[in-house]
């Protein structure tokens, strides 16, 4: 291997490219050719990519729609929600979607699968010695990302902290972050939506010249180049780990010196106010569907995580006379449970419904922000009780700018369900194997498409094999 | 060791190994085993003693190493202070530091994204142009204008050691004073060139990270006395070493353990070892998480903060060592005040400010506080708590699809419910170590009200913990208190976890090194009386502080 410190935007390591036949051997690839050109929909408008995580996953018989086309006459419970919103015609329901990368190595399935959700990469069991991979958003925000303020955006609703959020053996990162730079390095995300405001917006002042703003951007550029050389005077100087841990600094150095360039929120979207922090669940939730809003409609980034809670999140929900949901789901034989883990859900897609509601009323053109995106919803494991990591939850919302006809229910169905077998067993080797069976309904399949569906040119993502059948527009 | 307890358990009823079929042990060694590099691979959750399958092949006999440490928000805050002088801080919107084994300031989490760098970038500009408005003399002792570069060498010469915790070395200065002539050529006074200098230093990788080099040569060395300095400093103050300390460094004193002891000494007579206290105190006791909670019906600020004083204030005194630190578990009086003494029924203390007073026979040590009742609100997570935190015998995760708990009927009791997780072995095995203890802590409702029925039936509090020196019997919390504080778990317990927060890791699951560490400290913690001052020394002067283990440079 080459130097540690190099240009390279992601650190992969050995292990991980080990792990798992084929599973992250596409990203120096995709890392090398990742175009940084504007990426936009026909109409000009600017293409995004939202995923949304909903802890403890879904009860698949309240969920799962019948037929091809999705009838709002017919909707389940669960999503009836979307369908009262009159939102049927603007999504699609996947079902069958297996995402064994998920499938911890004995118990840990929320953490495990958690950190699954957005890489396909199966974590290395460790509480602090994080192997994972890239996430999907990470590498739409390389393209998507060069012509916004921020490149990305990650928020949620649970900080954790302490103990209880972690899970037999798996860190606390994996169940706490989506979002993963690269194979070691676990973005953090906005809680308090005042700060992810803030942040969003940056330190513009709006009082300066385009000379001063300019010198004041070559001075960055100045300190910043400073800094990439001083990392490559230490790193000799480090053990080989420890020039990994540097590698994430060198990286963020550079990533910063890339948005130098990068887009400024327009005067108007400066002055506007944001929403205040709350203690109130409730209250923050809809504050922070304003933050993200707010990012997609000043354009401030293109792509968005957001958690609606940590794995086995968030606690809990009194608002729908629910006690704390992941345990409802331990105990879902109890009277009343499975009722209160449905009100659960139902309440976690009324939020979706309501945020795809606000994406749809902002106007772009004759089209609204909605059409413009790719908004997926999914969750740590396919459903609570049993810890599984097939037949996934995936909620598609939005049209990626012509690229997804919506309106649609897709079916997916394994070629060979012996991977389900071998995941269900939850073991290391089991998984492996079960990853290695080129099944087409696997997670990374959907992402695949999902980036292509947003102008990011790859023909591959962790271990897909294709871009998930039947979705795209051809 | 003391994990004897959660092995046979898990040995016994294949707590770990037979849910789902896995096996924890061996296909996933951690690629670090062999060099000991970070915090061990170890079961369990974020507590430090989690008795899940560990994952090490090779026993781990050498000190380790511990990873470029990232200064955290804390730590980052009081060293631009104590550096420059200034009061300005990363602004509130800095993403929060993530933490494992319980603690924000573990090496390995301690990660880096261009979100953070973007922020640590703006701060750094930020504090720059205050520190050379406000706080010129901490940086700068001469006439820019006059002595153009030669200036901005002398001010570096200075600085540069401070902020970067060690000595000046050749090829340092050049390029900062590059930078200087660079920005001030680009049209900007020789403040604001001098202002990008500070900036860069402020935003290298020698001052955002606490870096341990490696000399090339495979093996054990001892740390260099800047290094011990700069570990001592953070273990104690979260903030870089001061100049007293900084000069024991220069002269090269602090290999001699009356020296680094000395030090150590006077540094936690300082106001600074606060920090020690606060830091570590709210995140092994779930003060922090108390600020987190959702609050319940009944619960508001005013109580959270009486309820934060009454646990942090008792422990401060057991940081200071005027308690030993079993009285957190036994102590029959507490730091009180008006609105604590009317939820807790007592007479009024006459007071908004805490007063150390007796206190009612049902309030016994943190496990009847308000504070870790509220943030831990459930039975059976409460008795999980107590053992992963307190005892560090921290059982797995419940099992998939477990069999549910009956339905109750009024007048039965939470025990007569919880009493079905003892008819399946695959529950009992973890539930019988969990159950009672939640269950001891029944009369305390999810803010700490003293209640004496639930679900119209009476609550009987007595149980049995079950500990690898046998089974003890107590009739309520308080005999449970008593028997925490004089277990030997405990010593060992806290012992792990101030492991963790001094050393920047956690102890390596299967390492011989860290278990040894482990037991020795402890003994000496125990040995003084359980006092906490000594076990902080005891860290210290051990070898896990002041060694670390280097690797041959690569080909």
């Amino acid at each position: 291997m080459k130097s540690s410190v190099t240009n390279r935007p992601g650190f992969l390591s050995r292990r991980s490219m080990l792990r798992g036949a084929g599973v992250c051997l596409a990203l120096p690839f995709l890392e090398s050719i990742a175009p940084r050109e504007l990426v936009a929909a026909p109409s000009g408008s600017p293409l995004r990519l939202i995923y949304w995580h909903i802890p403890n996953g879904i009860l698949r018989n309240l969920w799962d729609p019948s037929g091809t086309t999705l009838d709002p006459a017919t909707a389940k419970a669960s999503l009836a929600p979307l369908a009262k919103a009159g939102l049927f015609p603007d999504i699609n329901v996947l079902t069958g979607v297996d995402n064994l990368a998920g499938v911890p190595n004995g118990p840990g399935d929320h953490a495990s699968g958690m950190g699954a959700m957005l890489t396909c990469v199966a974590p290395l069991k460790s509480v602090d010695n994080y192997e994972l991979g890239i996430s999907v958003d990470q590498i739409a925000a390389k393209t998507l990302g060069a012509f916004t303020p921020r490149p990305s955006l990650e928020v949620g609703m649970q900080d954790g902290g302490g103990s209880g959020n972690c899970d037999n053996g798996y860190g606390c990162a994996y169940a706490r972050s989506l979002s993963w730079s690269d194979a070691k390095t676990p973005r953090t995300k906005y809680v308090d939506p005042k700060k992810a405001w803030t942040w969003l917006l940056g330190n513009q002042d709006t009082t300066l010249s385009t000379e001063q703003k300019e010198r004041i951007k070559r001075g960055d550029k100045t300190v910043l180049d400073y800094l990439v050389a001083q990392a490559g005077r230490l790193s000799p100087k480090l053990t080989v780990e420890d020039r990994q841990k540097l590698d994430q600094y060198l990286t963020s150095v550079q990533e910063t010196e890339k948005q130098l360039n990068s887009g400024v929120a327009t005067a108007e979207c400066q002055a506007e106010v944001g929403p205040e922090n709350s203690t109130s669940y409730q209250t923050r939730m809809t504050a922070m569907m304003k933050v993200m809003a707010f990012a997609v409609r000043c354009d401030l980034t293109r792509v968005v995580t957001f958690s609606l809670g940590n794995a086995f999140g968030p606690g809990p929900m009194p608002w729908v006379d629910a006690e704390d949901y992941h345990n409802l789901t331990h105990h879902i034989g109890d009277a009343g449970n499975l009722d209160a883990i449905a009100r659960c859900i139902s309440w976690e897609v009324e939020q979706i419904a309501a945020f795809t509601q606000m994406l749809k009323d902002i106007k772009e053109g004759d089209k609204t922000a909605l059409y413009n995106t790719a908004f997926m919803v999914s969750s740590e494991v396919g459903e609570g009780a049993p810890h599984d990591h097939e037949r996934m939850p995936c909620l598609l919302a939005g049209n990626a700018g012509g690229a997804i006809a919506t309106g649609r229910h897709l079916h997916y169905s394994p070629e060979d369900t012996k991977a389900r077998d071998l995941g269900r067993r939850r073991e290391e080797a089991a998984r492996n194997q079960a990853l290695a069976i080129p099944n087409t309904n696997r997670m990374a399949n959907v992402h695949l498409a999902l980036l292509n569906a947003v102008g990011v040119k790859t023909d591959t993502f962790a271990d897909s094999n294709q871009p998930i059948a039947g979705l795209l527009a051809t | 060791m003391t994990f004897t307890l959660a092995a046979a358990v898990a040995a016994a009823s294949g707590c770990t190994a037979n849910i789902g079929g896995g096996n924890d042990n061996g296909a996933n060694a951690s690629g670090n085993a062999g060099s000991g590099q970070s915090g061990a691979a170890a079961g369990g959750t974020t507590g430090v003693g989690g008795g899940g399958g560990g994952t090490s092949t090779a026993p781990l006999t050498g000190p380790g190493r511990v990873l470029p440490h990232r200064l955290n928000i804390v730590e980052y805050n009081n060293t631009v202070r104590d550096l420059l002088g200034t009061t300005e801080k990363l602004p509130s919107d800095f993403p929060s530091d993530f933490t494992a084994f319980g603690f924000d300031n573990i090496a390995s989490a301690l990660t880096l994204t261009d979100v953070v760098l973007s922020q640590f970038f703006d701060a750094a500009k930020r504090i720059a142009n205050d520190a050379l408005k406000n706080h010129r003399s901490m940086v700068l002792g001469c006439d820019l204008v006059a002595g153009k570069e030669a200036c901005v060498q002398t001010a570096l010469e200075a600085f540069l050691p401070r902020a970067w915790r060690r000595p000046l070395e050749a090829g340092d200065l050049e390029p900062l004073v590059a930078v200087y002539s660079a920005v001030k050529a680009d049209g900007n006074t020789e403040d604001e060139a001098f202002a990008r200098v500070l900036q860069s230093v402020l935003t290298a990788p020698e001052f955002l990270y606490r870096v341990e080099r490696n000399s090339g040569v495979a093996g054990v060395r001892d740390l260099s006395d800047y290094e011990v300095a700069s570990r001592l400093s953070y273990f104690l103050w979260s903030s870089m070493p001061d100049s007293e300390l900084t000069a024991a460094a220069a002269a090269g004193s602090l290999k001699d353990t009356a020296a680094l002891t000395a030090q150590l000494k006077r540094m936690l007579a300082s106001e600074k070892a606060n920090e020690l206290v606060q830091n570590f105190g709210s995140q092994w006791l779930p003060v922090r998480e108390l600020g987190s909670v959702t609050p319940p019906a009944g619960f508001d600020a005013a109580l959270g903060e009486a309820m934060t004083a009454q646990t942090m204030r008792l422990f401060i005194d057991v940081g200071k060592g005027t308690r030993p630190l079993s009285e957190l578990f036994n102590s029959t009086s507490g730091y009180v005040n008006d609105r604590l003494a009317q939820h807790y029924g007592m007479t009024a203390v006459g007071s908004t400010t805490p007063v150390f007073t007796q206190l009612p026979a049902d309030r016994v040590g943190l496990l009847t506080q308000g504070t870790f009742l509220t943030a831990v609100p459930y039975t059976v997570r409460r008795g999980k708590w107590i053992l992963a935190n307190v005892l560090c015998q921290e059982p797995p995760q419940p099992p998939f699809a477990p069999p549910s708990l009956p339905e109750v009927p009024k007048g039965a009791t939470k025990k007569d419910q919880l009493a079905a997780h003892q008819t399946e072995p695959i529950c009992a095995a973890c539930h019988t170590l969990m159950d009672p203890l939640g269950l001891a802590l029944e009369q305390y409702d999810e803010i700490g009200a003293f209640r004496t029925e639930w679900n119209d039936a009476p609550i009987d509090p007595s149980g049995v913990l079950k500990v690898a020196e046998g089974d003890k019997p107590f009739a309520g919390p308080a005999e449970l208190g008593q028997i925490i504080a004089t277990s030997p778990n405990l010593s060992s317990c806290v012992t792990k976890h101030v492991f963790a927060y001094g050393v920047g890791r956690g102890p390596r699951s299967g390492s011989d090194f860290d278990d040894f560490i482990v037991e020795r400290v402890g003994k000496a913690f125990q040995d003084s009386g359980q006092l906490f001052p000594q076990l902080i020394e005891a860290m210290v002067t051990s070898d896990v502080f002041r060694k670390r283990e280097d690797e041959a440079n690569a080909p």
